[in-house]
């Protein structure tokens, strides 16, 4: 189990499912297919797995920048709004 | 100043006003919200006009609520209210204009409300909850909104037609740039696109708006020499 340090300082073990949800919440956003989605979101989720392993301590921070990357890399477009849905004000 | 000199003076300023890279935002997140949780497009469409809904209506609200107050006034304090509105608006104008140099310097939307805001239009993303972010959006720029709603509100109660209707047209324009922005949405255009546009015009959005706040209060004053009610 990994774990990772939010924003506020706190302790969390690194839950999949989250990072899956929001990758795949921004494809849906850039109205990519339910289809296109999943597998994007599937193949960022399992390779930000992979690169967490090779980890001590990872901070949420860390975590987004790497999955900000790999989604940018697939959609530019979705990589964008994923990084940009906190600081869009 | 006949009716339509000032529908056009309503219509001119409020979509010069309307382009608020702020309100833009808050929408684009809303749809993003809408469309990442797959709702179906019936909810999508509840969602979306559950925010212009509830956020014209608020503006439209106060707007006819102080028309009502304005037209209790004794005439001689409207006048020297209206003299200080107008000196507010062009105050205000000069700060906005300077946003355009040095963006977000003078943001009238505090910090602490960002959180709220991502978590209206991401994380809960409901009809009742766009409802409530349509609310919060429109009083978040509370100076802004304040000062434009109470110059266009001295405009009307000076010329006399005093209708609260003006408020309500007011709100409609306030509006378009989000309809369009959903229509768009609707018919493919990413919020990615729309997100960009946005940042690259907000610099220029502030100044058209800082412009107009000028413009206003230029307006109520030559309203109160007499230059142009003699005139239009």
């Amino acid at each position: 189990m990994k774990h990772i340090v939010k924003r506020n300082g706190k302790s969390e073990i690194f839950d999949n499912r989250k990072l899956y949800t929001s990758i795949y919440a921004s494809c849906l956003s850039e109205h990519l297919t339910e289809k296109v989605a999943e597998q994007i979101a599937l193949k960022i989720s399992k390779e930000v797995e992979t690169w967490l392993a090779s980890k001590n301590e990872v901070t949420s921070n860390d975590i987004r920048h790497k999955s900000e990357k790999l989604l940018s890399k697939i959609d530019p477009n979705a990589g964008y709004l994923y990084s940009h849905h906190r600081i869009m004000w | 100043m006949s009716d339509i000199s000032l529908l056009t003076l309503i219509v001119v300023s409020g979509i010069l006003l309307s382009l608020n890279p702020f309100s833009i935002a808050v929408f684009s997140a809303l749809l993003a919200g809408a469309l990442g949780k797959g709702h179906p497009k019936s909810v999508f469409h509840t969602i979306a006009m559950s925010y212009l809904i509830s956020y014209a209506a608020l503006l439209t609200f106060f707007g006819m609520a102080l028309v009502g107050i304005f037209s209790l006034l004794p005439y001689t304090f409207l006048l020297s209210l209206s003299l200080a509105i107008s000196v507010i608006s062009i105050f205000w104008g000069i700060v906005t204009i300077a946003n355009f140099f040095w963006y977000g310097t003078f943001d009238d939307v505090p910090k602490s409300i960002y959180n709220v805001l991502h978590k209206y239009s991401v994380k809960k993303n409901s009809p009742g909850s766009a409802a409530y972010l349509g609310l919060i959006a429109a009083s978040s720029s509370f100076v802004s909104n304040t000062i434009m709603i109470l110059s266009f509100v001295t405009i009307v109660s000076l010329l006399k037609t005093g209708s609260p209707s003006w408020m309500l047209l007011l709100a409609i324009i306030l509006i378009i740039p989000l309809i369009i922005i959903l229509i768009s949405c609707l018919n493919g255009t990413k919020i990615s696109t729309i997100l960009k546009w946005k940042e690259d015009s907000k610099a220029i959005m502030r100044l058209s708006s800082g412009l107009t706040y000028i413009l206003i209060g230029w307006i109520i004053l030559l309203i109160l020499n007499g230059t142009i009610g003699s005139i239009l």
